[in-house]
């Protein structure tokens, strides 16, 4: 009987597997590819020899060191990683627009989407700047009156990105509605002209800035965002970056 | 073996064993099992993470993939690997190579077909024609217009493949490229309704092809939390009659396992994606009767 009350108890588990809907009959996992994993050494053949044209021991050298990792998410409305692409930016291009037009840039603006990587604590290598930011994207300087630039902060205020940018100070309140809004230190003014540095992608519609094509007058710098980046870690010794105030919610 | 004598072997020489069930159907033993393996946003990721990397040490890389890969298919002949897009862009391989060692690489391992991401178009719509060249898988794409570009008759809306006489219908869509890609780059391409797209082919894939699986390799994303409204894998999924399996890309999306969701008739519709960097590869099998009917696996037996 006991045997016979087993065999039933199977049966009915075999029954409710067969009639459940049909449409469920998979089975799904994401499997990690980790060192658990042997290399299939065919592989790495067929590419070392690219590996070895990239120059990989000059790409490696480190040209930096960074204190910590920094991510471009590590704030809600501005982040560590975000910020140094604005300041890098600004110190690195800030000099030659003013030698070519007399003129300062004003404000940073940048995207978080064109961030595709982290710095890992330790040595910064070019490679670093490779993964950071492997577009060919250029600085660009934009002449924007102050109505142009108010669609900007409305723009950064919709979307709620950690966008790296400099020269704004941006604070909501709890419900996102905005509190105050600065450049640097002062109110925006209509009347005003204001120099934006951004990037030749940004300028052309990308991220959906089109307040950016509003530009009455722009200067092409010739310096790749990489660049930017790599001559700044060439030189800044340490690399400490954090998050600030310039765009937070109360 | 006779069915009875089967399931008391099998299942009470299990339970003897303490051991769990697997592989065995509640009709037959010979059902089919059609597996599907896929990656996305891969970005160029071509050699695993380095140790000293603070969040994938040692993690990636297209060597382990391989080995995956070539496992899951000595098990299972009737395997498909397919990709969902943005493959180019992400280390200095596809600044120095143009994105030639990532198709090589991808053909090495047999991949059947991709789908195209908006980082495909970083070098130009003519730079990724220049690659197609060094790419021995397909081209899926049915939701961009490729009239007067140089890409026209080198994609394909949408292909079938056999394995073990079931019928798999793959098409793949594309994201909006505008204000994504500088026009520049895609040039003359147009974009075109996914959704409606999405549900031509198909109804094209099930009543005149005939397949017993369809599945639609995705650039669209995931899910927009911030614009719920806006086209991505989940609203596709909620709005589609007859796709069985969503394989999404583009919004970096790790997802644990695959989830499951309800189409429009009431029907499950899976949608699963990998992340990104080839840091992970989705397998997912299905199973289907002698009719070619998809089938329950005895998995609910795991006691």
């Amino acid at each position: 009987m006991r045997i016979f009350s087993f065999y039933l108890l199977f049966i009915s588990l075999l029954f409710q597997g067969c009639f459940e809907t049909n449409n469920n009959s998979f089975d799904g996992k994401n499997i990690s590819i980790n060192s658990e994993i042997k290399v299939d050494s065919s592989i790495i053949n067929f590419y070392l020899p690219y590996k070895s044209k990239l120059q990989d021991g000059l790409m490696n050298k480190p040209i930096s060191y960074s204190l910590k990792t920094y991510k471009k998410n590590d704030g809600i409305l501005n982040s560590s990683l975000g910020n140094m692409f604005a300041d890098a930016t600004y110190d690195l291009i800030n000099p030659i627009f003013k030698d070519k037009t007399g003129n300062s840039i004003d404000v940073v603006l940048l995207n978080n989407g064109g961030i595709r990587s982290i710095i890992s604590q330790g040595p910064v290598s070019e490679k670093t700047a490779f993964e950071l930011m492997p577009f060919e994207n250029s600085i660009v300087i934009v002449k924007l009156d102050g109505n142009s630039i108010k669609k900007m902060v409305d723009y950064l205020v919709k979307v709620r990105l950690p966008h790296p940018i400099k020269g704004l100070e941006i604070i909501l309140n709890k419900d996102y509605s905005v509190e105050s809004v600065l450049l640097n230190n002062n109110p925006i003014d209509e009347n005003k002209n204001y120099f934006v540095a951004t990037t030749d992608y940004l300028l052309d519609g990308g991220d959906k800035m089109y307040f950016l094509a509003e530009s009455k007058e722009t200067t092409i710098i010739d310096y790749k965002m990489r660049d930017v980046l790599i001559d700044y870690f060439i030189k800044t010794d340490t690399l400490k970056l954090k998050t600030d105030n310039r765009f937070i919610i109360n | 073996m006779d069915r009875r004598k089967f399931l008391k072997n099998s299942v009470f020489g299990s339970l003897a064993l303490g051991s769990t069930i697997h592989n065995y159907s509640c009709e037959t033993s010979d059902l089919k099992k059609i597996t599907i393996l896929h990656t996305n946003d891969v970005h160029s990721h071509i050699e695993p993470f380095s140790s000293e990397h603070s969040e994938f040490p040692n993690q990636g890389g297209f060597e382990r993939r391989s080995t995956l890969v070539n496992s899951i298919r000595n098990n299972n002949p009737n395997t498909l690997l397919f990709d969902a897009g943005d493959i180019f862009q992400g280390t200095p391989y596809f600044n120095f190579f143009n994105g030639e060692l990532e198709f090589k690489l991808m053909s090495l391992l047999k991949y059947d077909a991709v789908t195209i991401g908006n980082h495909d178009f970083d070098n130009g719509i003519t730079g990724l024609y220049e690659q197609m060249p060094k790419a021995s898988f397909d081209f899926l794409i049915s939701n961009y217009d490729f009239s007067n570009t140089v890409l026209e008759g080198k994609t394909r809306n949408y292909k079938i493949y056999n394995k073990f006489g079931i019928k798999i219908g793959v098409f793949g869509l594309g994201i909006e490229l505008e204000g994504l890609v500088t026009k520049e780059l895609y040039k003359e391409t147009k974009y075109l309704d996914p959704i409606e797209i999405s549900r031509d082919i198909s109804n094209r894939l099930k009543f005149e092809e005939n397949c017993d699986l369809i599945i639609c390799l995705s650039h669209l994303g995931y899910k927009y939390d911030n614009l719920p409204e806006r086209v991505c894998d989940y609203n596709l999924a909620k709005k589609s009659n007859h796709i069985d399996l969503i394989i999404g890309g583009h919004t970096h999306t790790f997802m644990d396992k695959p989830i499951v969701l309800k189409n429009e008739k009431g029907n499950d519709v899976i949608i699963n994606q990998v992340g990104c960097f080839g840091l992970y590869l989705g397998q997912i099998d299905f199973f289907f009767d002698r009719n070619n009917k998809r089938s329950f696996r005895s998995s609910v037996l795991k006691i």
